[in-house]
C-alpha cells in the first residue's frame, strides 16, 4: 500500500531520539567534541549504546532490536539534526551490518554493546572514524579481512569537521582473518549510503529552522528581514531542497530495506542529490545570518562542515551521478 | 512507510497498459489542425471505451476510480507516450468544478460532451493586467435582462482558437473589494462578439490565443454558483490543477532524459560521442538523479493525498521543482548536442533536433504558466514557512488569494 508516512512506532522513535539528543547532544557537548582531542564524545556513545541504538536495525535473534533501515534513517536524521559527534554512524550503519553479513557474529556483538569500535576501510588514505577504531575491516583482492589494532599502523587525520575525523592506515595484506567475499557487503554500503543521506537531511532541517527563527525576529529598515522577497525566495528554495532530500533519503532507505529492484539506484540517486543540496542549504544558513553566522560561536558552521564532510563520504556527487547513469542504461 | 503497490494496483496497471498498447495512436500528423483532429478522434475513442476521466463518478461517465488508480492510469498513459488529451482543460478543470459548484442542468448539459471531446473547452482566467495578481481581472459582465453582456479581453488562452466553450472569470461588481466582485461564467465561443486571435509563441507555434469580447451576450443560466462568488469557485478549479498528474509528469520528463541518452550516442563531438564525454555524462547523470528525486517527492505527495491529507501549498514545491528542472535540463541538452542540436531543418540528420529546439524553447513557459516560480516561492514562504507578507500597493486586498 502506497504510504510514505512514518508509522506510529517510527514517530515514537523520532520523538524519543529528539528528546534524548536535545538533552545529551547539546551545543556544549558538540563544541567540546569539536575542540577536543579526537572529536568524540564517549559518554554520548555509551548512552546511545545502552539505549540499544547501535543494534536498532539488527535482527532480534542476533541481539538487536529488530527494526529496519527506515527506523535507522529516522534515528540518524535526529543525530544529524543535533550534530551528534563520534563514531555512531560508521559502527551502527556500516561495521555492524558488514560483520553480520560476513557471519562474524561474535565480533558484531562486541560492537553492538558499545564496547568495541570497528572501522570499515574503503580508501586506506582516508578511513572515517579510523582514529577511534579497535579493529578494521579491509578489502584485499576482493576478499574482506578483519584486522586487529596491532596489525594496523594508524595515523589520525584532523578534518574540516572536528566532530567527524578520520585516519590513514597501513597494513600488511596477509594480516588478520579472512571473512569472505566483498560481494557480501555491497548492499550494506548502499544501505549505509541511504542512511547517511538521512543524517544530512537532519543537518539541513536544523539549518533551515535556525534561519527561519532568525529572519522572523531580525529587523532591518524597520521590517523583519523575513518579509523581504530576496530572503523569502531563498528560504523557499532551502525548503524545496530539504524536502526533496528527505524524500530521496527515505525512499532509498525503504527501497534497500525491501530489497527493491531499484535499491542500488535509489541509494546513488539520494547520495548524488543530497550531497549537492546539503552544503548549499547549510551554507545559506551562514549567509542569511549575516556576520554573526560567520563566527565560530554560532552553530551554523557545524552543520556546513558536517554537510561538506558527508558529501565526500561513500561516494561523492560525480561518482553517484555516473553510477545512477550506468545503472539506468544497463537496465533499459 | 510502505511504498509497494498492492496486487489490485498491479492488476489495474496491467489492464491499463494492455488497453493503451492495443489502442493508443502512434505517429500523429505534424500539421497542427490535422494533429488536433486526430487527438479529438482519440479522445472520442477513449470516451467510448470508458478510459477517459476515470476519476469522474460513474454517473457522469467516469469509472469512479480511486486517486491511486488515477495516478497509475496517468503514469501508464505517459509511459505509453499516448497523445495529450485534447480536451484536458474540460476534463481536468471544468468538469470537476461543475461537479462541485454546478447545478443539475449544467452537469447534464456539459459533462458528457467534455468527455467525448464533442465540445472543446478553454480557460478564461488570465488577462493582460491580471497574471500573478489574478484577482485583478477587469473583463466586465453586466446583467441586462436575462443575459450578461461581456466586454474585455483574456490572454494566454490554450486551445483558444479551437475551443467551443470557455469557463471564464468576469467582474460583475466593480465597486466590491477585488476578490468579491468576480463571477464564474460559461461562455459559448461561437457567440457574436467573441474573437480569438492566435498568439505566436517563441517556439513558432500558436498554442495560446488572445480572446476579445465585445458586447457578447451570455444567458444568465450560464453562471456557475452565485453571482460574485466566482473567486471561491476559481480556487476550486485551481486546486484541480495540482491533482494526480505529478507522477505522470515525472515519467514524461524522465522519457526526455532517456531520449537525450539515445541522441547523445549519435552525436560526435571532440573526437567521441557526446555520451562518452565525461562532462556530458555528469550532466545527464545529474538530470537523471533529479528526476528520480522528483518521482519520490510525487509519491510522497500522492501518499499524503490518499491518506486524507491535502497537497496544499506544498504543491508549489513540486511546481517549482519540475518546471525549473525542465528549463535547466533542456539548457544542458542543447549544450550536450552542440551545433547539431540547433538545426531546425526537417530531416536534417541522425537526431530529431527540431524536437530538442522546441522542447528547449517550450520549457521557458513552464516556469511562467500556472503561477510563475516567483509567485510559487512567495506562496511557499508565506503559507508554508509562515514568513511575514510584504507591504502591498493595493489596499483593497482583504485576504491572501493570489496564485
Amino acid at each position: 500500500m502506497m504510504d510514505f508516512r512514518l508509522n506510529e512506532d517510527q514517530i515514537q522513535l523520532q520523538k524519543a531520539a529528539a528528546d534524548f539528543l536535545s538533552k545529551e547532544s547539546t551545543k556544549e557537548v558538540v563544541f567540546a567534541a569539536f575542540d577536543g582531542e579526537n572529536g568524540d564524545s564517549p559518554e554520548l556513545y555509551k548512552k546511545m549504546a545502552d539505549l540499544g541504538w547501535l543494534a536498532l536495525a539488527v535482527p532480534e535473534d542476533q541481539g538487536g532490536l529488530g527494526m529496519g533501515l527506515v527506523e535507522q534513517a529516522v534515528l540518524l536524521e535526529q543525530l544529524g539534526y543535533h550534530a551528534a559527534p563520534g563514531a555512531f554512524f560508521t559502527n551502527a550503519c556500516i561495521s555492524i551490518p558488514a560483520l553480520l553479513a560476513l557471519g562474524a557474529n561474535d565480533e558484531a556483538s562486541a560492537v553492538l554493546d558499545g564496547g568495541k569500535k570497528v572501522a570499515f576501510v574503503i580508501d586506506p588514505e582516508f578511513v572515517i572514524d579510523g582514529h577511534l577504531a579497535d579493529s578494521f575491516l579491509v578489502t584485499v583482492n576482493g576478499r574482506v579481512r578483519l584486522l586487529g589494532g596491532a596489525d594496523v599502523n594508524v595515523k589520525p587525520l584532523e578534518t574540516i569537521d572536528g566532530t567527524r575525523r578520520a585516519a590513514s592506515v597501513e597494513f600488511s595484506e596477509q594480516a588478520g582473518e579472512d571473512l569472505g567475499d566483498v560481494h557480501a557487503v555491497e548492499s550494506v554500503v548502499d544501505a549505509a549510503t541511504a542512511i547517511l543521506c538521512a543524517e544530512m537531511v537532519g543537518g539541513m532541517q536544523k539549518s533551515l529552522d535556525m534561519v527561519l527563527d532568525y529572519v522572523k525576529v531580525r529587523t532591518q529598515f524597520g521590517r523583519p528581514i523575513g518579509s523581504f522577497q530576496s530572503i523569502k525566495h531563498r528560504l523557499a528554495d532551502m525548503l524545496l531542497k530539504t524536502e526533496a532530500s528527505r524524500s530521496a533519503a527515505y525512499y532509498a532507505a525503504w527501497a534497500n530495506q525491501s530489497s527493491a529492484e531499484d535499491a542500488a539506484l535509489s541509494a546513488s540517486v539520494a547520495k548524488a542529490y543530497v550531497s549537492d543540496a546539503a552544503p548549499w542549504v547549510t551554507g545559506q544558513c551562514i549567509q542569511l545570518h549575516g556576520g554573526i553566522g560567520f563566527t565560530w560561536e554560532h552553530e551554523a558552521h557545524l552543520y556546513f562542515k558536517r554537510a561538506t564532510m558527508n558529501a565526500a563520504l561513500l561516494g561523492d556527487v560525480a561518482f553517484h551521478r555516473e553510477r545512477a547513469l550506468a545503472l539506468t542504461t544497463q537496465t533499459r | 512507510m510502505d511504498l509497494s503497490w498492492t496486487e489490485e494496483d498491479e492488476a489495474f496497471r496491467a489492464e491499463v497498459r494492455k488497453y493503451l498498447e492495443a489502442n493508443a495512436p502512434k505517429d500523429l500528423p505534424e500539421d497542427e489542425s490535422a494533429n488536433f483532429e486526430a487527438r479529438r478522434q482519440w479522445q472520442k475513442k477513449l470516451a467510448e471505451d470508458g478510459w477517459v476521466a476515470i476519476h469522474w463518478p460513474e454517473e457522469f461517465g467516469g469509472r469512479g476510480a480511486s486517486l491511486l488508480q488515477t495516478v497509475i492510469y496517468n503514469e501508464e498513459y505517459t509511459r505509453a507516450r499516448a497523445p495529450l488529451l485534447v480536451n484536458s482543460l474540460g476534463v481536468g478543470l471544468l468538469g470537476p468544478t461543475l461537479m462541485v459548484h454546478g447545478n443539475d442542468e449544467q452537469k447534464q448539459r456539459y459533462l458528457k460532451k467534455v468527455l467525448s471531446a464533442e465540445e472543446i473547452w478553454c480557460q478564461g482566467f488570465s488577462e493582460p493586467n491580471a497574471g500573478s495578481d489574478l484577482a485583478a481581472i477587469q473583463t466586465r459582465a453586466e446583467l441586462d435582462g436575462d443575459e450578461y453582456v461581456l466586454n474585455g479581453q483574456k490572454i494566454w488562452t490554450s486551445y483558444g482558437k479551437y475551443a467551443d466553450w470557455m469557463f471564464a472569470l468576469v467582474r460583475t461588481d466593480p465597486s466590491a473589494p477585488k476578490h468579491q466582485g468576480i463571477s464564474y461564467l460559461l461562455v459559448d465561443m461561437h457567440s457574436p462578439g467573441v474573437e480569438a486571435r492566435p498568439l505566436k509563441e517563441i517556439t513558432g507555434d500558436s498554442l495560446f490565443a488572445e480572446v476579445f469580447f465585445s458586447d457578447v451576450r451570455v444567458p444568465k443560466e450560464n453562471l456557475v454558483g452565485e453571482q460574485n462568488d466566482g473567486w471561491r469557485i476559481a480556487m476550486t478549479t485551481l486546486g484541480f490543477e495540482r491533482g494526480a498528474g505529478g507522477l505522470a509528469q515525472s515519467v514524461r520528463l524522465r522519457n526526455s532524459v532517456l531520449d537525450l541518452i539515445g541522441d547523445a550516442q549519435k552525436v560526435r563531438r571532440n573526437g567521441w560521442t557526446a555520451f562518452d564525454d565525461p562532462l556530458s555524462r555528469n550532466k545527464i547523470g545529474k538530470w537523471l538523479v533529479e528526476i528520480e528525486v522528483y518521482r519520490y517527492t510525487t509519491l510522497r505527495a500522492i501518499s499524503a493525498l490518499v491518506h486524507g491529507g491535502s497537497p496544499g501549498p506544498e504543491a508549489s514545491i513540486n511546481k517549482i521543482f519540475w518546471s525549473e528542472w525542465h528549463k535547466s535540463f533542456t539548457e544542458d541538452a542543447m549544450d550536450i548536442l552542440g551545433p547539431v542540436g540547433r538545426v531546425t531543418t526537417d530531416e536534417s540528420g541522425k537526431i530529431d533536433s527540431q524536437r530538442w529546439v522546441r522542447e528547449y524553447l517550450f520549457a521557458r513557459a513552464g516556469t511562467i504558466y500556472a503561477g510563475t516560480s516567483e509567485i510559487q516561492r512567495n506562496i511557499i514562504a508565506e503559507r508554508v514557512l509562515g514568513l511575514p507578507k510584504e507591504p502591498r500597493g493595493d489596499t483593497k486586498t482583504e485576504k491572501a488569494g493570489d496564485r
